[in-house]
């Protein structure tokens, strides 16, 4: 029978692993940011995918720790929970600009072709998120700061 | 993440992989369709948490990640689909159909 630790264990190490893969993908085509090529676009619909999964993940996490049910379906039912449910308990949920960067990079997956400056302001901003959700969770059930800390520095050179 | 209690379809896409890895992202995608069920618009309709299953779909991403990153460092992208919508965004997984083809 799984426990709660050993589930926030499993959506922990799934979202490193999402970070790291989406952190090997930006290394091996830096110029992604810049580059409209389809290899390019593709590039970054693929680490917007696996950022904005791994943030459903984490967010997952501390919806095990709130006690919550984690929502099934659609990726705007998690954004309906992280503001509505966790938000009022942890008001930097609701700060302006933190989860809606992690949607902003959740809609760059889906239209990759567009502008790509969005693409990595969404992922600099992104890394404020991932920071601040981490911090409330309990230091035992934390992401390794290094698989986000990249995203810091998306499309600085 | 734990293997000791790695269920038949990860076991067998584990080793599937070594001589055809698109198969094997395939069987790992079709357990875990299987697993997660349809995604409903009416919340009454969607299944209720149950831990297990919840534990073996994330072991299947992991795994899925794992083969990704010797991709990623070959310098091999998985092409995103649109499909992965319709499983729900959350905790989906994305098959590398190409991934043969881009080998050759």
């Amino acid at each position: 029978m799984t426990t709660e630790t050993e589930l926030q264990g499993s959506y922990l190490s799934l979202a490193g692993s999402r970070l790291e893969l989406a952190g090997l993908i930006y290394r091996q085509f830096p110029d992604c940011t810049i580059d409209a090529g389809i290899t390019s676009v593709i590039a970054r619909s693929n680490i917007a995918m696996l950022v904005w999964s791994a943030a459903i993940d984490i967010g997952s996490c501390l919806m095990i720790q709130e006690e919550l049910r984690i929502p099934r379906g659609y990726s705007t039912d998690i954004t309906i929970f992280m503001t509505r449910r966790v938000g009022p308990k942890y008001p930097e949920i609701g700060l302006p600009g933190l989860w809606d960067d992690l949607v902003q990079l959740h809609n760059v997956q889906h239209r990759a072709d567009h502008q790509s400056g969005r693409f990595s302001a969404s992922c600099r901003n992104s890394h404020e998120a991932f920071a601040t959700i981490n911090q409330l969770l309990v230091p035992a059930s934390r992401l390794a700061s290094e698989s986000y800390e990249w995203l810091r520095d998306v499309g600085n050179g | 993440m734990t293997t000791e209690s790695m269920p038949a379809f990860i076991e067998e896409a584990n080793e599937l992989y070594k001589t055809d890895p698109a198969g094997a992202v395939a069987l790992l995608y079709k357990g875990t369709l299987e697993l997660k069920g349809k995604p409903h618009r009416n919340v009454a309709a969607r299944p209720t948490t149950d831990k297990d299953r919840d534990r073996l779909i994330l072991d299947a991403g992991f795994r899925l990640m794992e083969w990704m990153k010797e991709d990623a460092q070959e310098g091999i992208l998985p092409i995103p689909l649109h499909w992965e919508l319709k499983i729900g965004v959350a905790k989906d997984i994305f098959r590398i159909t190409t991934k043969n083809d881009n080998r050759n």
